[in-house]
């Protein structure tokens, strides 16, 4: 016998809200039935503009067409982050969205690259990072399917106008058969003995029940924070910055960067998201640093292209609450905790959700077992994000300010502090089965602020010097040679009869 | 900067001479050719597994390549034949005789994994055994194999295979590989180990008088662990999840040559057999009252203290039946070659590979445990977290460190009987009739495999088995 089919109400419609209600549509026809509740009253955050490579998996996962969903968006392939000003001002690097160069024998390439280094060869570790030469020449192209070839070791993701992408979602998950319902929610009812949700109440006086509620309302977190009270786990200690001040411009003439920036500022840093139509710009600031004011004074005095709308300001909070699945409440997005998008990793953390919901989706009930699955997953991609963030601050020589001051003297998580020792002695990264963030991210970040391990692993001795830096030439020349072949970035938007370019 | 020369490690003694010793000192030495690796063989102690049971996974395959042994000289000196898997027969969850094997079953239905679909058939009524959707398996069965192909749409590219060893003469080819390579390798008996002030070790003392000296000490004296448990006599004891089995080790006359081992469960224990060029192998595990034979206490050390690395047995003992021994002694070697400290050993870089051993080795224990499940003993936290998630709706979980493929897992827990009671709601999309037609289709060209391959005595002497 079979369960009548699950009625899962979503509770928001920016955009985590319409991604899980397509992907549930899409992936769980026979399971459940879904419901969206919105209110046009209530604006979204919509500053998650840049998205990491994982997103190219949902938007294959949902049936999307690339180039519909990249003009719908007004999209840009982005190859990874151009990080200016955090180990030091004048520094700069780019977090590829790829690896550098190739293991040698099964060692890593960076140990060889560690090694002719103190041989007295001197060549930047990014100069072997694909990504990075085509970063630099704004050009771009797919990865390669052929495994032999270096150029399948990149990836890429898109930058696109986060307000459009939930509203191209609601598409999609209209026609798989999700419903939606506009409304103000004024009240919310629960079991008098279980505590579950039974019902939103709505300001029309109507009622929608439900058997699991998906909480995407955002930093507001109706369901999850307000009705059930989940404790909240605050990392602000370890990253202060809790206010962004958001102002997008005029694309300035010339090329479109395939990658997003990230400028550190006196408290804080700033973001330039280039799209096809604008370019998206933002403080991330420290209140307790700097003031609104002198905050938005800032960016406008940042910004290349003229301003498309007053600074627009936004206060958050780094963590996390406790539990992001309480009874039959799963919080997905914003609803279920905050970091900052230094590392654009709002939307995967999103999806990283809806996917664990639905990988554990309940089966005639809710199982304790299901949840503190799901609750051991979003806790295992939080705490790694969290590290790898404040990396990004505390592995600074910068003292210019009283926020770089407080960030490069904090105690970090010990989680932390011994990734970096272990890389500091000989160049290790502490591997993991799941989540984000693998080897190269963190070498990159790493080496990219100024951490260069003291050693490197053993093995690479093995290959004889004059050997290793003809194939260290070879690998330069083979990356340059390969992405002086490739089109400008600008010219594939446009390229493919016009259809990426948005009208 | 500090280079890698003023931290590297200089030199290593192997304690132990048996299969895992010299495994270790092969892969050390091709790896860091300027090191100088020694070999000290000590009486083997005849309570090491994986000496005597050695098993293997494919992975021997990489390793033989990270030595520089080439697959076709093992065969050549009858050191090893081909192996698909290993039939189980009668276990204690009760059940139709299964095999182990290595590499997919079925087929995938865009992110559906097969065995959904397949539980999902099974519950509607006839379907067959889950083993025969795999050609391995069904290659097994028959006795039969032949190298996977590399072409993704030939059913023979859908397996891996490992190989089953003659200890004896494995362990003496190794030793002649090493030899050649120039490597000391030398008897001895350990009289006392001479430390250092930090509590490293800076020299074995040998009976003879000779001391040697070494940067790194690799402890490859089996179950005892003589020289790590002289640094740390911690140990994870494993005998509420697993039994501690007394094991005899007999051969029996020969009989004819197959790609499958078996395992025979019977009322006291059960009976391993394994064809071996001109003998068969016969482990026979006699439960708690059996006398004589070796006795195995599964559990395990923290590998790595200072600078004495435990390999093999003395890092950790489970159980014969899954055939993962060497495996793991493998696995652990090539670990220690990726994460080679300096000759400081400094704890930081140590503990991240005592991180991973011990990640690993939660799942060694669940996969062990799960083909003794039923048997009366209680199990361990993580597969009981596992078999319920399978249980309830056919989800596999992933584990960090995990030596065992999904693949692996899910043949093992199907062949002990743990069977998804309900369609998981992913697979519920997936049309029910077309999914049954595939899968009859595909079962149907894969009963017709075997005739087409040669007889399996024919292809070892093909690929140069003495005859």
């Amino acid at each position: 016998m079979r369960a009548p089919p699950s009625r899962v109400i979503v509770v928001g419609g920016g955009t985590a809200g319409w991604m899980a209600a397509a992907a549930l549509a899409k992936l769980l026809p026979h399971a459940c039935s879904v419901r969206l509740v919105e209110s046009a009253g209530i604006g979204i955050v919509g500053v998650g503009e840049a998205t990491l490579p994982h997103i190219r998996a949902f938007v294959q996962t949902l049936g999307l067409d690339e180039a519909d969903f990249m003009a719908a968006t007004h999209a840009t392939f982005k190859l990874g982050i151009d990080f200016r000003d955090f180990g030091r001002i004048g520094d700069s690097y780019l977090h590829p969205f790829g690896d550098f160069g190739r293991p040698i024998h099964d060692v890593p390439f960076l140990h060889y690259w560690l090694r002719m280094r103190a041989a007295g060869r001197q060549d930047d570790l990014f100069a072997y990072s694909p990504c990075n030469v085509m970063a630099a020449a704004n050009r771009f192209a797919p990865p390669a399917t052929d495994r032999a070839s270096l150029l399948s070791t990149i990836s890429y993701a898109y930058q696109f106008d986060a307000t459009r992408f939930g509203p191209y979602l609601r598409i999609h998950a209209e026609s798989l058969g999700a419903e939606r319902t506009e409304g103000r929610i004024v009240g919310v009812e629960q079991h008098p003995e279980s505590g579950d949700i039974a019902a939103l109440r709505m300001e029309d006086g109507t009622r929608i029940e439900g058997d699991l509620f998906v909480d995407c309302s955002g930093f507001r977190s109706l369901l999850l924070g307000n009705t059930l009270g989940e404790g909240w786990e605050d990392w602000s200690h370890w990253l202060p910055c809790d206010r962004a001040v958001a102002l997008p411009c005029a694309s300035p003439p010339g090329a479109i960067e395939p990658y997003t920036r990230a400028t550190a500022m006196g408290a804080g840093w700033r973001w330039r998201i280039p799209l096809q139509h604008r370019v998206g710009n933002g403080y991330v600031y420290s209140s307790a640093h700097i003031s609104d004011d002198a905050a938005a004074d800032a960016i406008l005095r940042a910004v290349e292209g003229k301003p498309l709308a007053d600074p627009r300001m936004l206060r958050f909070r780094a963590g996390r609450r406790r539990r992001s699945w309480v009874k039959n409440v799963v919080a997905v997005g914003l609803a279920s905790g905050f970091l900052e998008p230094l590392e654009s990793t709002s939307i995967y953390l999103a999806q990283a959700a809806i996917l664990q919901l639905i990988e554990l989706f309940p089966i005639g009930g809710i199982e304790e077992a299901d949840r503190a699955a799901f609750n051991d997953a979003v806790d295992y991609e939080y705490d790694r994000i969290r590290d790898f963030l404040i990396l990004h601050y505390h592995a600074t020589t910068r003292d210019d300010s009283d926020f770089w001051n407080h960030v490069r003297t904090m105690r970090v998580p010990d989680s932390l502090s011994e990734k970096i020792e272990l890389f500091r002695r000989a160049g290790r990264i502490s591997r993991y089965a799941r989540g984000l963030f693998f080897e190269p991210s963190w070498i990159a970040v790493m080496i990219g602020q100024g951490i260069v391990p003291n050693a490197w692993d053993q093995r690479a001795d093995a290959v004889e010097p004059g050997e290793l830096g003809r194939a260290m030439d070879g690998l330069r020349a083979d990356i340059a040679r390969s992405v002086a072949a490739m089109p400008d970035h600008a010219a594939v938007l446009t390229g493919r009869g016009g259809a990426l370019l948005a009208a | 900067m500090a280079g890698s020369g003023e931290r590297a490690i200089r030199s290593v003694a192997v304690l132990g001479g048996g299969i895992v010793g010299l495994s270790a000192a092969l892969a050390f030495a091709r790896a860091l050719p300027r090191v100088a690796v020694r070999v000290i063989e000590i009486p083997p102690d005849p309570a090491a597994l994986t000496d005597r049971v050695p098993g293997s996974w494919p992975l021997i395959a990489r390793f033989h390549a990270a030595i520089g042994l080439d697959e076709a000289d093992v065969l050549r000196a009858g050191a090893a034949t081909f192996k698909l898997g290993t039939r189980f027969e009668g276990g204690p969850g009760g059940g139709a005789p299964w095999y182990q094997v290595h590499g997919q079953t079925g087929f995938a239905a865009g992110s559906i994994p097969f065995h959904q679909l397949w539980a999902r058939a099974r519950r509607a009524g006839a379907v067959l055994p889950f083993d025969q959707y795999s050609a391995a398996a069904v290659l097994a069965q028959a006795g039969k194999f032949v190298h996977p192909e590399g072409d993704p749409r030939s059913p023979l590219s859908s397996y891996d295979y490992a190989l089953r060893l003659d200890p004896a003469r494995y362990a003496a080819l190794l030793r002649a590989l090493a030899v050649r390579r120039g490597l000391v390798v030398a008897g001895g008996a350990l009289a006392g180990v001479e430390r250092r002030d930090d509590g490293g070790v800076a020299a074995l003392r040998l009976a003879d008088g000779q001391r040697v000296a070494a940067d790194l000490f690799l402890d490859c004296a089996g179950p005892g662990a003589t020289l790590l448990g002289a640094l740390d006599d911690g140990f994870e004891d494993w005998s509420a999840g697993l039994p501690r089995e007394r094991l005899s080790i007999d051969a029996a006359p020969h009989v004819a040559a197959t790609s499958c081992d078996t395992v025979r469960w019977s009322a006291s224990g059960w009976e391993m057999r394994a064809a071996l060029p001109g003998y068969e192998q016969r482990v026979t595990a006699g439960g708690a009252n059996a006398t004589g034979g070796i006795a195995l206490r599964p559990g395990r050390r923290v590998p790595w203290c200072r600078n004495v690395l435990a390999l093999g047995d003395a890092a950790l003992v489970a159980s014969p039946l899954p055939g993962t021994a060497l495996y793991l002694a493998h696995a652990a070697i090539l670990r220690a070659l990726e994460m080679l400290p300096g000759r400081d050993c400094h704890p930081l870089e140590l503990a991240e590979y005592n991180r991973r051993a011990g990640l690993e080795g939660a799942r060694v224990l669940d996969f062990h445990a799960l083909h003794y499940r039923a048997a009366g003993r209680p199990v361990p936290d993580g597969l009981a977290h596992d078999i319920e998630q399978f249980t309830r709706r056919g989800r596999v979980p992933t584990h960090d460190e995990d030596p065992f493929p999904r693949e692996s897992w899910i043949g093992a827990l199907i062949g002990t009987g743990v069977l998804p009671g309900h369609t998981d709601p992913l697979a519920a999309g997936v049309d029910a009739a077309e999914s049954a037609a595939a899968m009859q289709r595909l079962a149907d060209g894969l009963a017709t495999v075997p005739g087409q391959l040669p007889e399996y005595a024919r292809y070892l002497r093909l690929r140069g088995a003495p005859g």
